[in-house]
């Protein structure tokens, strides 16, 4: 006779994710929403350094991917890898630690990014003591999960623990890999890699960011969550199989697709591009799996807002999933990079198939949490229609915009010059669409509010479960087939090491050779070292996050080379620590700014765009003119950069804070001579910043372009 | 060891581009390995398998609304 175990599950780490998971969409959705404002209400930031843009920016991307999506993630595979395998968490002490280690972290993103502490990776902009921190909790995250399996009750391992088991594999791998960083002081680092080798670790971890953060964890949330809140089984198991190995094995390969036409050798660009639109297969066997569950269960869908919200997230997924490839073929990508179309992209990625699914499992879970009924089916239906109007309203503007923003580059007169040669009017003809745009996001945002009080209206009507009792037979011994694919699905180790594999090969393929290989990175004789004044002033604009908005990568193009000059070659970024490519050009290109305005009109447009470039959405950065350039880490930096290759002569930190003094004099002087009248001028971050806007780019124009 | 592979990637320059056909070839070859092994698989495992979310479940249609 069988016999039976009874156990509990640990509903109560469930739902301090599942809170956790609402309090930081509410704090990471808002602080989109005020930089969506931002973007045509300049001044919305009220003067205040930490509310500005470029500074607020990664804090809303962290917070959404790591907090709301984060936390979501760990609700759901806290809750259904017990039910899975049929046994409680390993240790409840490791949930608590992974729980409150988690919103530290969380925590401690939400005080250093507005402070300006950012390694200026996107996705990736914590500095290295939080890294550090990131890497042990997730450990911790990843002993419990395997400690949990390795003492099921059950032996097969359903196909939703794959991708949670692929997911901790790869973060762990990435995070690691684009991570590599020599600290110069107790929260500033450089990284060890440099220009294009650091961009393509960068798109490397960043693409795969969205892919094992926000794509196969979800995934494994809808293979689980479907399926209970359809009462159907998975449509296809075989699929699932094919479509689990074939999109882990692709996904990690796709990167280079962030920066094509760049200066990234062209054989790593063409792999990124057939990797990516190789995608689209086991993308759509996913989503078909997803959708085809609910085969003779449309009809419920009309009356369940959970499946409602399901539905609406499979079908985003589908069309963000048809759309990435589609951006990664280079003549698409031509017009659509650096333009609202990415931005759209994302957002119909993370509001829709992120959000809604996330939205739909909360709703589904509450009430099982505290036995008892959803307060309000109505509620939950408003929330629906309006975050899906609201996601409309988002999206929408924004292809219209990016649209827009490529036709206005890119357009010539007959005489050959260009049509929009001011690139502002290409910026104020968006700005109805961007104010479309943060309708749609107070819409959704709305919706979000409901659910708040949905939610808690639910909690507050039932009565918390914090230990269900369950009961399952005992498993004496894992049963192992030796046959196909089986083999593999109850052995852990095999597991963890074939999904390591077919994670590890393409990103290694990708970077080993670009990096080993020097003519991928051919030398310029002429680009040097930045020099200390620059180097603290590339600093600032590393603080102030300009990268959001400004690239610095002119691509080969006709309607580029017209508007900013020669376009950018591999060679001229070997000193670039962190690079900043950029993704994204709100504001126009700054690799060759150099030179081309007056270090007058620099200090202007700073204190005030809207002096110089009237109708400019940039905001005000007063603050540079009034705080003083900070030379203590000075030494440390020049040993960092020259311990990671920078040839900076021996003894040369000892005068490098006199040198950027005396440069810093130099153009203290022009400025007081064009009418600048402030005390102690020469101290001013403004000064570093000048001197470093004012190189970038000249090593080409200034000296020999002789390739070693 | 490390002067001989750089050799054998630096020779691959000027020809053929190995390093952008070899990962597709591998791509190919794991899939047909992957389309094998999951026919390989029975009706009933599978059956089994995707039932797995349901079971223990006490499902009420009436409970949540």
């Amino acid at each position: 006779m069988t016999k039976i175990d009874r156990f509990y599950y640990d509903n109560d780490i469930v739902r301090k994710f599942a809170n956790a998971t609402i309090f930081w969409g509410a704090i990471g959705l808002l602080v989109g929403l005020t930089i969506a404002y931002q973007l045509f209400i300049p001044e919305w930031n009220a003067g205040i350094p930490w509310l500005t843009f470029g500074r607020l920016r990664p804090l809303h991307t962290n917070a959404a991917i790591f907090a709301f999506v984060g936390n979501a993630i760990f609700t759901g595979v806290y809750y259904s890898t017990q039910r899975l395998v049929k046994t409680r968490m390993y240790s409840k002490f490791l949930s608590c630690f992974h729980f409150w280690g988690w919103q530290l972290i969380i925590t401690a993103a939400a005080i250093t990014l507005p402070l300006g502490f950012t390694s200026s990776h996107e996705y990736a902009e914590l500095e290295w003591p939080i890294d550090i921190a990131i890497a042990v909790v997730w450990v911790v995250f990843g002993i419990n999960l395997l400690m949990t399996l390795l003492k099921r009750r059950e032996s097969h391992i359903y196909v939703a623990i794959w991708f949670y088991i692929s997911t901790w594999i790869t973060v762990t791998m990435l995070h690691i890999g684009n991570n590599l960083e020599i600290p110069w002081s107790l929260m500033k680092s450089y990284p060890v890699f440099a220009g294009v080798h650091d961009a393509l670790i960068q798109w490397w971890y960043g693409h795969n960011a969205v892919a094992f953060f926000l794509t196969t964890p979800y995934l494994g949330l809808m293979y689980y969550f479907v399926p209970k809140a359809a009462n159907r089984p998975v449509y296809s198991y075989k699929l699932s199989v094919i479509h689990f190995w074939t999109l882990i094995f692709i996904y990690i390969w796709a990167g280079p697709h962030h920066l094509l036409y760049t200066a990234l050798p062209d054989w790593v660009q063409s792999l990124g591009t057939v990797m990516s639109l190789m995608l689209i297969a086991p993308s759509w066997g996913g989503m078909l799996n997803g959708l085809l569950t609910l085969r003779g269960a449309w009809d419920k869908v009309r009356q369940d807002p959970i499946l409602k919200f399901f539905v609406v997230a499979i079908t985003a997924y589908g069309m963000s999933t048809f759309e990435g490839p589609m951006m990664s073929i280079k003549s698409v990508n031509a017009i659509t990079h650096y333009t609202d179309w990415t931005v759209a992209h994302v957002h119909v990625g993370t509001l829709g198939w992120n959000g809604m699914l996330t939205f739909g499992m909360l709703y589904y879970l509450y009430p099982r949490l505290y036995k008892t009924k959803l307060f309000s089916v109505k509620l939950a239906e408003w929330h629906f229609w309006i975050a899906t109007i609201g996601i409309i309203f988002w999206v929408t503007p924004m292809y219209w915009a990016a649209i827009t923003q490529q036709l206005s580059w890119k357009q010539f007169n007959p005489d050959g010059t260009l049509v929009y040669g001011n690139f502002l009017d290409t910026v104020t003809q968006i700005i109805p669409m961007l104010a479309t745009r943060a309708i749609g996001g107070t819409l959704y945002y709305t919706g979000l509010l409901l659910a708040i009080y949905n939610i808690y209206k639910t909690s507050r009507q039932g009565k918390f479960v914090a230990e269900e009792e369950a009961e399952a037979p005992v498993l004496e011994r894992i049963l192992h087939v030796n046959k196909g694919h089986r083999w593999i699905e109850s052995r852990m180790g095999a597991f963890y090491f074939w999904a390591f594999i077919a994670v590890f090969v393409g990103g290694m393929v990708e970077i080993i050779p670009t990096i080993l290989v020097k003519s991928n990175v051919p030398k310029i004789t002429s680009v040097k070292p930045y020099t200390p004044l620059e180097l603290q002033g590339r600093d600032l604009y590393i603080r102030e996050g300009c990268v959001s908005c400004h690239t610095q990568m002119v691509r080969p193009f006709r309607s580029e080379t017209a508007r900013y000059g020669e376009y950018s070659k591999a060679g001229e970024f070997i000193y670039d620590r962190p690079f900043l490519f950029g993704s994204k050009r709100t504001g126009l290109d700054l690799h060759r700014v150099g030179g081309k305005y007056p270090n007058k009109w620099h200090y202007d447009h700073m204190f005030d765009p809207r002096s110089t470039s009237p109708g400019s959405i940039m905001p005000r950065y007063p603050w540079l003119q009034e705080n003083d350039i900070d030379y203590s880490s000075m030494e440390s930096k020049i040993n960092v950069l020259r311990m990671l290759g920078t040839p900076y002569a021996d003894g040369f930190e000892k005068e490098a804070v006199d040198l950027a003094k005396k440069q810093a004099q130099e153009i203290a002087a022009d400025l007081k001579n064009n009418g600048v009248k402030i005390s102690g001028l020469e101290n001013k971050e403004i000064v570093a910043m000048i001197a470093y806007l004012q190189r970038l780019g000249t090593d080409i124009k200034n000296g020999e372009t002789t390739m070693k | 060891m490390i002067e001989r592979v750089k050799y054998i990637i630096d020779s691959g320059e000027n020809g053929i581009n190995w390093m952008a056909i070899a990962p597709l070839i591998f791509f190919f070859l794991l899939l047909i390995a992957i389309f094998v092994v999951t026919l390989m698989r029975s009706k009933a495992d599978d059956e089994r398998a995707a039932n797995l979310p349901l079971e223990g479940d006490d499902y009420d249609e009436n409970e949540i609304y």
